[in-house]
C-alpha cells in the first residue's frame, strides 16, 4: 500500500496546484515554519512542491512532531491517498484528529483538503514499512518465501490445488495470488475465527506490539495439520510470516483485521501527566532569588580574577585543565559549575579573548557597564546570553571522537542543536504545574511525546545539564519552574508557537530579547531580598551587612575590608592588610572613617578605630622608587651647588635628603656630565669601594695549549681529517654559492611540499647527491648534502656527506631541495632551500656549515697535509 | 520569607542578630546543633559543623527539628543544598550501633548494611572486629570499643554507644546542701549528663564545674576517679567536695607526684598519669585500682594524648568531662567526642552572666609607649627576643604600679609569662610572686591569705593559668602571655570571671608595648575577647591617672 501518486483523486491533482490554490497566509507560515524552503526563494509553486519533498527538509520536520501528530501522520501512509478527515476519524478510533491533521498540513508534510488528504512522498519514506506498529502488507512480507513456501501457503489458503496449479501454469505470480485472497478482510478475519485459542492469542499480542515476533524456526510452513505450536499452525495458515530464520511478521491486513474497531492501535493525544514532588511556589522563588545571586557573584569573582590575570588559551583554543580547576577553586565550587559559569560570561560578552597575536582571555567594556547595573539586571542578561547560547557546558571535560579533552570557552563545545535543545527541556520543565517540580522521568517521558523521534545520548547529557543549570541560574527553585523561570518559559512557548517571533530564523536578531531581558529583571526584583545600606560593625573588627549590600556600599567596603563569609549576607574583617589595601587604593583615614560613619548602623567599635588610626600611621612612613644613580655628599653645600648650577640641569637630579641627590641617568654619564660641569665625582660600586676609572681593557682567558708530546702519526691523521673536511666543506660551500648565485639569477625554487615529495622521490631512486634545506630541532635552518636512500612514514633516510653516515631527516622539516650532480659541485643546482637564500638569515647555511667544519678541527692549522 | 533573626551563609556559617527581638528563641533553637564560634556585640556566629550535628543527634535531636530551626528562623531562603548536607550528616550518626549482645557481649549492629560492609573493609577496623554473628551484627573485641568508635568517627560513621556502663563500687555520696543549692543550669548539666551516660559538660571558667562534678559523684553513688590538671586544682576539688558533699577527709585520696593514695573518691594529675619511665605508663593501674563507677575528666580541653589512649581502654565506665570549651589547640575534639563522649550540656558565657554567675568583666588594652631606648633595643633584637624584649618592657612598671593603686581596695592579680620581670613586679610592688618553683605548701598558703584579704596583691606566673580558685580576685593585670594564645587569655579572664559578693565588675587588664609585636599578640587575644563578647577598650597608659601621686 505504498503510495504512487494517483492524479486521478478528486480536488487539486498535484501539490503544486494544491499550493497554488490556498490563501497567502497558509504558504507565509509554511515559510516561516520551514524557512529552508525560503532560502533561496522558490521561482515557482513546482520548485517549492519539489523543495518540500527533499530527504533533509522533511526529516528536519518530522523529527519535530509530538507523538500525536507523528501518529496521525502514520495513519496517513496507512491509508490510501486522498482518504477523507473521516475516514481517518474512524481508522484513529474516533480520536480528535482535525488539529494534527491541520498541524500536518501548515507543515507542509499533508496537503489536500479534508475530503482527500494526501502525505507527500518522502514523508511515507520516513516513517518507514511499519508504521502504528503494524506490519507490512503481505505482498511485501513475502517476498522472503521460497516457491515452495508459496505453493504450499496458497494450497492452505483454501485456493484449491488445481486453482494453485493453474495460476502456477498459467504464469501468474502466486504472492500475487495470495495477496489478492489477503485484500478481502471478511476473508481474513475468516480465517482469524478458525484459529486455535493458543495461536489467536498470539495474534493478538504480535497486533498490539510491533508486528514482529522472535522464534526459532521462522521458515518451517507446514500443512496445517501437522502444526503443533501456535507459531506452526499461524504460518501454515499464512497469518504470520517468516521473513527471516528467526523472525516472523504479522501482515498488515492481518493485523487490522485482528485490531478490528481500533485499527490505528491505542493513540497517544495527551502529554503524559507531569510527576513529581510538590514544592510549593514561594519555597521554589526563595531558592531560585538565592541561586540568582550566587550566580551573578560566581560571575563577577571570576571576571574580576580574570581582570587582575588574564589568562593564556591554550594553542588549539579554550581553557587550560589547569585554569579550569582554579577557577573552581576560585569560585569554591566543582568543575562543572566552573565550566558553566566560564561559558556564561563568555556567553553574556562580559569576558572575550583579545585580538591580535598574544591573545588572553580578559575582561570586556561591557563588564564594567553590567557591574553597575543592579543585580536583577545583571542576572537577566546572563540569564537571556544562556538561553541563546550553543553551548552545551557539559561537554567541557568529556573525550571528543579522538580521545582530546575538551576544553571550555574552545569552538568544540559549541553545538548548533544545544539551543534548541535547551528551549524544548525548559518547555518541557515549564509543563508541571505551578510548584511541582517534576522528576527526572517525568521530565523524559514528555520529552519523549513532544519529540519521539528524537533519542541519543546527547539529548540525554542536555536534558540533565539543562535541568542543573536552570537550577544554577534560579529558573527553577529546587527543581520546580520559579517564577523568573516562568517568565523564560512564556517567552519560549510563544516562540514556539509563533515562529515568526522565534529567535531561531537563520540571520535575523532575536526578536523581543531586549523586552525579555526587563520583563526577567522585573519579576526577579520583587524576589530578591531588600538591599541593605548599613553594616554591623563590631569590636571583633568584623562588619556583618544583614543581606545583600547596595553595589555601592560593597564596591566601597570591598576595599577595606577582606570578604569572610558570604551567602544571604556578607561578613567582612578588618585587617592591617585590608586597611593598607585601602590606602594603597587612595582611601585616606578620615575617608573610611566617614564611610564607616555613614554605614555603620551601631557606631565604629573603639577597636576598629585604632585599627585604623594605628595603619594610616604607619602607611607611606617609608617611601620608595627608581633611581638610576645617586650622588652623595657629605657636605651639603656642596650638593646644593651642584643642584642649583646651571651646568647639571640636564643631568635630571632630584635631591632626596640633605645628603643625597639622585639622577635619573646612569653611573657613567652623569659622572661625565659633572665632570664636565667642572666637579671631581668618584664612582662608587654597588658594596661602596672606590670604582678607579682606569679605560677598560679586555681580555679573554686564554685557551690551554696542546701538550707538544703528541705522536706524528696522530697529527697527520688529524691534518688528513681536516684537509678532508676542508675539501668538502669547500664543494658544499661552492655548491651553496653557486645556488645562491643562480637564486639571484632567477631560477624557480623548490619550496612546494609535493615538488619537494617528488624530488626527494626522484633522489632516492636514482640515488642522486641533494642539497637539503633542514630545519633542526632547534629551529635553526641548516643545509646538507646528502644522498637519500630511502622514504617512508614522513622520514627521509640519506647518507649525509658531512658526518659521513646515514641520517634521518623529517620530511616536515624539510624546507627546500636542489638537484646536486656528482662530485665536483660544479653543476649547476635546479633550485635550494629557501633557509639558504633568506635574507634575514644571514646565509645561515654557510656560516652554519662553516661552524660545524670548524668543530672537528681544533688542534692543528688547516693545511698541515701540505706541509707533509 | 519570615523576618527571622537567622541569617545563614553558604558556607555553613549562621549570622544571629542578637538585637532581634526573635534572637533568644533563634539561639535557643540552633544552640544545640550549631557550634558558637564568635559572639561579639551584634551579631553572633554559629557554625554548623559535622561533629556538632552528631553531638545534635547523640542529644535527641533529628534532622528534620535542624532543618525546621534553620527555615523557620531565617531571614532569607537557605540553601537547599545545605540542608540537604545537614540531613545526610545526621543520618550518618547511628547507622551503627555498639550494643550488649546477652550471648556474645559487646557486637557492632547495623542499621544499614551497606554501611556495615563499608567498615568491615577499611585496614584500620578489620583488626578490632572478631566473628560476624548474621548479616548486620559483627562482634567487637571488648578492648577495642574506644579505639573502634575513634576509627569510625574518622571514616565519618560515628557510632552510637549502646553498650551501656558498669555500676561500678557503689558508695554513697550525697551533696550537702547548706546556705547554697544546685544552681538551674548545674541541674541541666547533670541531667543531660546522666541521660546520655557519658560525655562533657561545657560551662564557663567560675561558673561552678567543681560543682557539676560532685552532684554527678552524688546521681552516681559510686566510688570515682577525679582527673585534675595539677595538684594545686586537685586539692580545690578536694576543698570543695568536703565543702559540698557528704564525703569525709578519709574518703578523699591524692594521687599525685607527692602522695600515693587510693580512696573510694580518688583525684589524679595528668601529670602523674602520664609520668614514665623507660617508656613505660607507671600508673596505669591507677584505672584499675578500684571498679569506678565514674571518671571525672576536669578541662578535658587541655587532656594529654596519653590519657585519650588510657581512656580508650575504659569504655565500659561512665566517664564526665567537664571545661570551658570543646575547642582544643591540637584540633583533637574528634577523640574528645569519641572516647570521653558527646557534648552533653552548654550554656553560653553571656547567658551565664547575665543569670549573675559570673563577674561582667571589662577588658582594658593599656597601651605603653617605649621610650627611645627600648625602642632602639627593641629594634636590633634577635627576632626569637623580640616579644620578650617588648613585653618586659620596663616603661610598663610604672603603669602596672598605677593600676595596682588604682584598684587598691580590690584583690589583683599581676600575671606573667617571664620570672625576671614577675620579681621585678614583686618588688616594687611588695607582693609576693607565685611561680612554677613555689612548693605546693607555699602556694596554698599565699592563695589563702589572698582569699582572706591577708595579702591583697598577687604576682603569678603562668602556673596560675587553670585551675586555681581565687573566688575574690576582682582585678587581673597582664603583663606578658604566652604569644598571643587564645586559650591562655580564656583562662586567665577566667581568673577573674568568679562572681564577686558584692556584685561589683572583673577588671582585666592587658599592659602592651606600642608599635610591637606584643601589640600583635594583644591584637589576636583581644579578637578572642570581643568575639567572646566582652566590651575592650584601649586607652594610653598616660591616661592612667597616678593616684598615688608618687614620683616615677
Amino acid at each position: 500500500m505504498t503510495r504512487p501518486v494517483d492524479k486521478a483523486q478528486n480536488g487539486s491533482a498535484t501539490l503544486a496546484d494544491w499550493l497554488r490554490a490556498q490563501p497567502d497566509d497558509m504558504v507565509m507560515r509554511l515559510f516561516l515554519l520551514r524557512p529552508d524552503l525560503a532560502t533561496p526563494p522558490p521561482p515557482d509553486f513546482a520548485v517549492l512542491a519539489a523543495r518540500m519533498d527533499v530527504r533533509v527538509s522533511v526529516t528536519r520536520v518530522v523529527d519535530r512532531l509530538d507523538t500525536f501528530v507523528h501518529e496521525v501522520l502514520q495513519a496517513l501512509t496507512v491509508l490510501p491517498a486522498g482518504v477523507s478527515l473521516a475516514a481517518l476519524t474512524a481508522f484513529a478510533g474516533g480520536a480528535q484528529v482535525a488539529p494534527a491533521v491541520r498541524r500536518l498540513r501548515e507543515l507542509g508534510l499533508a496537503w489536500g483538503d479534508d475530503t482527500a488528504l494526501r502525505v507527500v512522498g518522502m514523508a511515507v519514506d520516513l516513517v518507514g514499512g511499519r508504521p502504528l506498529g503494524l506490519g507490512r502488507p503481505i505482498r511485501q512480507c513475502l517476498s522472503s518465501y521460497r516457491q515452495g513456501q508459496l505453493t504450499r501457503l496458497l494450497e492452505a489458503l483454501g485456493g484449491p490445488a488445481d486453482r494453485a496449479g493453474t495460476a502456477a501454469a498459467a504464469g501468474t505470480d502466486p504472492i500475487n495470488a495470495i495477496g489478492e485472497l489477503f485484500d478481502d478482510p471478511a476473508r481474513v478475519r475468516g480465517w482469524i475465527e478458525r484459529c486455535s485459542p493458543r495461536a489467536s492469542e498470539l495474534l493478538n499480542r504480535l497486533a498490539a506490539e510491533s508486528s514482529l515476533g522472535s522464534t526459532t524456526a521462522a521458515n518451517r510452513v507446514l500443512p496445517v495439520e501437522k502444526a503443533r505450536t501456535p507459531i506452526e499452525e499461524l504460518l501454515a495458515r499464512g497469518l504470520i510470516i517468516g521473513i527471516d530464520g528467526e523472525t516472523v511478521e504479522l501482515p498488515r491486513e492481518v493485523g487490522l483485521a485482528v485490531r478490528g474497531q481500533t485499527p490505528a492501535g491505542p493513540l497517544h493525544p495527551l502529554p503524559p501527566r507531569a510527576e513529581g514532588t510538590e514544592i510549593g511556589v514561594a519555597s521554589a522563588d526563595g531558592a531560585a532569588a538565592l541561586a540568582a545571586r550566587t550566580v551573578v557573584r560566581w560571575v563577577s569573582t571570576l571576571v574580576e580574577a580574570w581582570g587582575e590575570a588574564p589568562l593564556t588559551p591554550l594553542r588549539t583554543g579554550g581553557l587550560s585543565v589547569r585554569d579550569l580547576r582554579a577557577t573552581a577553586r576560585l569560585l569554591d565550587s566543582d568543575e562543572r559549575v566552573a565550566a558553566f559559569v566560564v561559558e556564561l560570561a563568555w556567553a553574556a560578552g562580559l569576558v572575550d579573548a583579545t585580538t591580535g597575536n598574544d591573545v588572553q582571555f580578559m575582561p570586556t567594556a561591557a563588564y564594567d557597564r553590567w557591574c553597575t547595573e543592579p543585580l536583577e539586571a545583571r542576572w537577566a542578561l546572563l540569564v537571556e546570553s544562556w538561553l541563546r547560547s550553543p553551548v552545551a557546558a557539559w561537554l567541557i571535560g568529556e573525550r571528543d571522537e579522538r580521545g582530546r579533552q575538551i576544553a571550555a570557552l574552545s569552538s568544540d563545545v559549541r553545538r548548533g542543536i544545544a539551543r534548541e535543545l535547551r528551549a524544548d527541556v525548559l518547555r518541557a520543565l515549564g509543563a508541571s504545574p505551578p510548584g511541582l517540580a517534576p522528576s527526572s522521568a517525568s521530565l523524559r517521558a514528555l520529552l519523549a511525546w513532544r519529540a519521539p523521534r528524537r533519542t541519543g545520548t546527547f539529548l540525554d547529557r542536555m536534558v540533565d545539564s539543562t535541568v542543573a543549570e536552570a537550577e544554577l541560574l534560579g529558573l527553577t527553585g529546587r527543581h520546580a519552574p520559579s517564577t523568573v523561570g516562568r517568565v523564560i518559559i512564556d517567552q519560549l512557548e510563544i516562540e514556539h508557537q509563533d515562529p515568526a517571533r522565534s529567535g531561531h530564523l537563520p540571520g535575523r536578531p532575536a526578536a523581543g530579547d531586549a523586552g525579555l531581558c526587563e520583563r526577567l529583571a522585573d519579576a526577579l526584583a520583587p524576589l530578591l531580598p531588600e538591599p541593605v545600606d548599613e553594616l554591623l560593625l563590631q569590636a571583633d573588627l568584623t562588619a556583618v551587612a544583614p543581606g545583600p549590600l547596595v553595589p555601592r556600599a560593597a564596591a566601597r567596603i570591598a576595599r577595606m575590608a577582606d570578604i569572610e563569609s558570604v551567602g544571604a549576607a556578607t561578613v567582612y574583617r578588618f585587617t592591617e592588610d585590608s586597611l593598607r589595601r585601602a590606602f594603597d587604593s587612595g582611601l585616606t583615614a578620615e575617608d573610611i572613617h566617614d564611610d564607616l560613619a555613614h554605614w555603620g548602623r551601631t557606631g565604629i567599635p573603639q577597636a576598629l578605630t585604632y585599627l585604623i588610626d594605628d595603619t594610616a600611621r604607619r602607611h607611606g612612613r617609608m617611601r620608595s622608587g627608581p633611581a638610576a644613580s645617586y650622588l652623595r655628599c657629605d657636605d651639603s653645600a656642596l650638593l646644593t651647588e651642584v643642584v642649583a648650577s646651571r651646568a647639571t640641569q640636564a643631568l635630571g637630579l632630584r635631591r632626596i635628603a640633605p645628603t643625597i641627590v639622585i639622577s635619573s641617568l646612569p653611573v657613567n654619564e652623569l659622572l661625565a656630565g659633572l665632570r664636565g660641569a667642572g666637579y671631581a665625582p668618584v664612582a662608587e660600586a654597588p658594596d661602596g669601594r672606590v670604582l678607579l676609572s682606569r679605560p677598560p681593557t679586555h681580555r679573554t682567558p686564554a685557551r690551554a695549549r696542546p701538550a707538544s708530546g703528541d705522536v706524528v702519526d696522530g697529527r697527520l691523521a688529524a691534518a688528513r681529517d681536516v684537509l678532508r673536511l676542508v675539501r668538502r666543506g669547500d664543494e658544499s660551500a661552492r655548491t651553496v654559492q653557486a645556488a645562491r648565485t643562480m637564486d639571484i639569477a632567477g631560477f624557480g625554487l623548490t619550496r612546494s611540499a609535493p615538488l619537494i615529495l617528488t624530488m626527494l622521490q626522484d633522489a632516492v631512486r636514482l640515488r642522486q647527491r641533494i642539497l637539503l634545506g633542514y630545519v633542526d630541532q632547534q629551529g635553526t635552518p641548516r643545509d646538507r648534502i646528502v644522498r637519500p636512500t630511502t622514504l617512508d612514514g614522513g622520514w627521509l633516510t640519506a647518507w649525509d656527506e658531512l658526518t659521513e653516515q646515514p641520517r634521518r631527516f623529517a620530511l616536515h622539516r624539510v624546507t627546500g631541495v636542489a638537484e646536486l650532480g656528482d662530485h665536483g659541485g660544479a653543476t649547476a643546482p635546479a633550485a635550494i632551500s629557501p633557509a639558504a637564500i633568506s635574507p634575514a638569515a644571514t646565509s645561515p647555511a654557510v656560516s652554519s656549515l662553516a661552524a660545524q667544519w670548524a668543530v672537528p678541527a681544533p688542534t692543528d692549522p688547516p693545511g698541515a697535509d701540505e706541509v707533509r | 520569607m519570615a523576618d527571622g533573626p537567622l541569617i545563614v551563609q553558604s558556607d555553613k556559617t549562621l549570622l544571629l542578630e542578637v538585637d532581634h527581638p526573635g534572637a533568644a528563641e533563634a539561639r535557643a533553637a540552633v544552640a544545640p546543633f550549631a557550634e558558637l564560634e564568635r559572639s561579639p556585640e551584634h551579631v553572633h556566629t554559629y557554625r554548623i559543623t559535622p561533629l556538632a550535628l552528631w553531638n545534635a543527634r547523640a542529644a535527641g535531636h533529628d534532622a528534620e527539628q535542624v532543618v525546621d530551626a534553620l527555615v523557620r528562623h531565617s531571614r532569607y531562603a537557605v540553601p537547599h543544598a545545605l540542608l540537604v548536607d545537614v540531613a545526610d550528616t545526621m543520618d550518618r550518626y547511628g547507622r551503627l550501633r555498639l550494643e550488649n549482645d546477652p550471648v556474645h557481649g559487646l557486637v557492632l549492629r547495623a542499621f544499614d548494611r551497606a554501611v556495615l560492609v563499608e567498615v568491615a573493609r577499611a585496614k584500620r577496623i578489620v583488626p578490632m572486629l572478631g566473628e560476624r554473628l548474621d548479616e548486620d551484627t559483627i562482634v567487637v573485641h571488648p578492648s577495642e570499643r574506644g579505639r573502634l568508635k575513634q576509627a569510625l568517627l574518622k571514616l565519618g560513621w560515628p557510632a552510637e554507644d549502646l553498650a551501656g556502663y558498669v555500676d561500678g563500687e557503689r558508695h554513697a555520696i550525697a551533696l550537702v546542701e547548706d546556705g547554697w543549692n544546685l544552681r538551674d543550669y548545674q541541674q541541666g548539666a547533670v541531667a543531660g549528663f546522666w541521660e546520655g551516660g557519658s560525655g562533657v559538660v561545657v560551662l564557663p571558667a567560675g561558673a561552678g564545674k567543681t560543682i557539676v562534678g560532685a552532684a554527678a559523684m552524688a546521681q552516681a553513688g559510686a566510688t570515682t576517679l577525679i582527673l585534675v590538671t595539677n595538684t594545686v586544682a586537685g586539692r580545690q576539688w578536694r576543698h570543695e567536695l568536703l565543702r559540698r558533699t557528704s564525703l569525709t577527709e578519709d574518703e578523699i585520696g591524692e594521687y599525685s607526684g607527692e602522695r600515693k593514695e587510693i580512696r573510694p573518691v580518688t583525684i589524679a594529675t595528668y601529670q602523674v598519669m602520664t609520668a614514665r619511665r623507660k617508656g613505660e605508663y607507671l600508673h596505669l593501674d591507677l584505672f584499675g585500682a578500684r571498679d569506678w563507677g565514674l571518671i571525672i575528666y576536669d578541662e578535658v580541653h587541655l587532656l594529654p594524648a596519653p590519657v585519650f589512649r588510657m581512656t580508650a581502654d575504659i569504655q565500659s565506665r561512665r566517664r564526665l568531662g567537664l571545661t570551658a570549651t570543646l575547642v582544643r589547640e591540637d584540633g583533637r575534639e574528634g577523640d574528645v567526642f569519641s572516647l570521653i563522649g558527646p557534648k552533653r550540656y552548654d550554656a553560653p558565657w553571656r547567658e551565664i552572666e547575665s543569670q549573675g554567675w559570673i563577674a561582667p568583666a571589662e577588658c582594658t588594652e593599656v597601651r605603653v609607649t617605649l621610650t627611645d631606648d627600648e625602642r632602639m633595643a627593641y629594634a636590633v633584637a634577635e627576632p626569637e627576643e623580640r616579644y620578650r624584649m617588648c613585653a618586659t618592657a620596663r616603661s610598663k612598671r610604672a603603669v602596672v604600679r598605677r593600676l595596682v593603686e588604682r584598684h587598691a581596695g580590690d584583690r589583683v592579680l599581676v600575671i606573667g609569662a617571664y620570672l625576671d620581670q614577675l620579681d621585678e613586679l614583686g618588688q616594687m610592688l611588695d607582693a609576693p610572686v607565685i611561680q612554677g618553683s613555689t612548693r605546693t605548701r607555699e602556694r596554698e598558703r599565699l592563695f589563702e591569705a589572698f582569699r582572706t584579704g591577708e595579702i591583697t596583691t598577687l604576682v603569678v606566673s603562668k602556673v596560675a593559668n587553670v585551675s586555681i580558685d581565687l573566688p575574690e580576685a576582682g582585678v587581673a593585670v597582664q603583663v606578658s602571655g604566652t604569644f598571643g594564645s587564645r586559650q591562655e587569655e580564656a583562662q586567665r579572664l577566667g581568673r577573674v570571671l568568679r562572681p564577686k559578693a558584692d556584685g561589683r565588675s572583673a577588671h582585666f587588664y592587658t599592659v602592651v608595648s606600642r608599635d610591637t609585636v606584643d601589640q600583635e599578640y594583644a591584637a589576636h587575644r583581644q579578637r578572642f575577647l570581643a568575639e567572646q563578647g566582652y566590651a575592650y577598650t584601649i586607652v594610653d597608659a598616660d591616661d592612667i591617672p597616678d593616684e598615688a601621686g608618687s614620683p616615677e
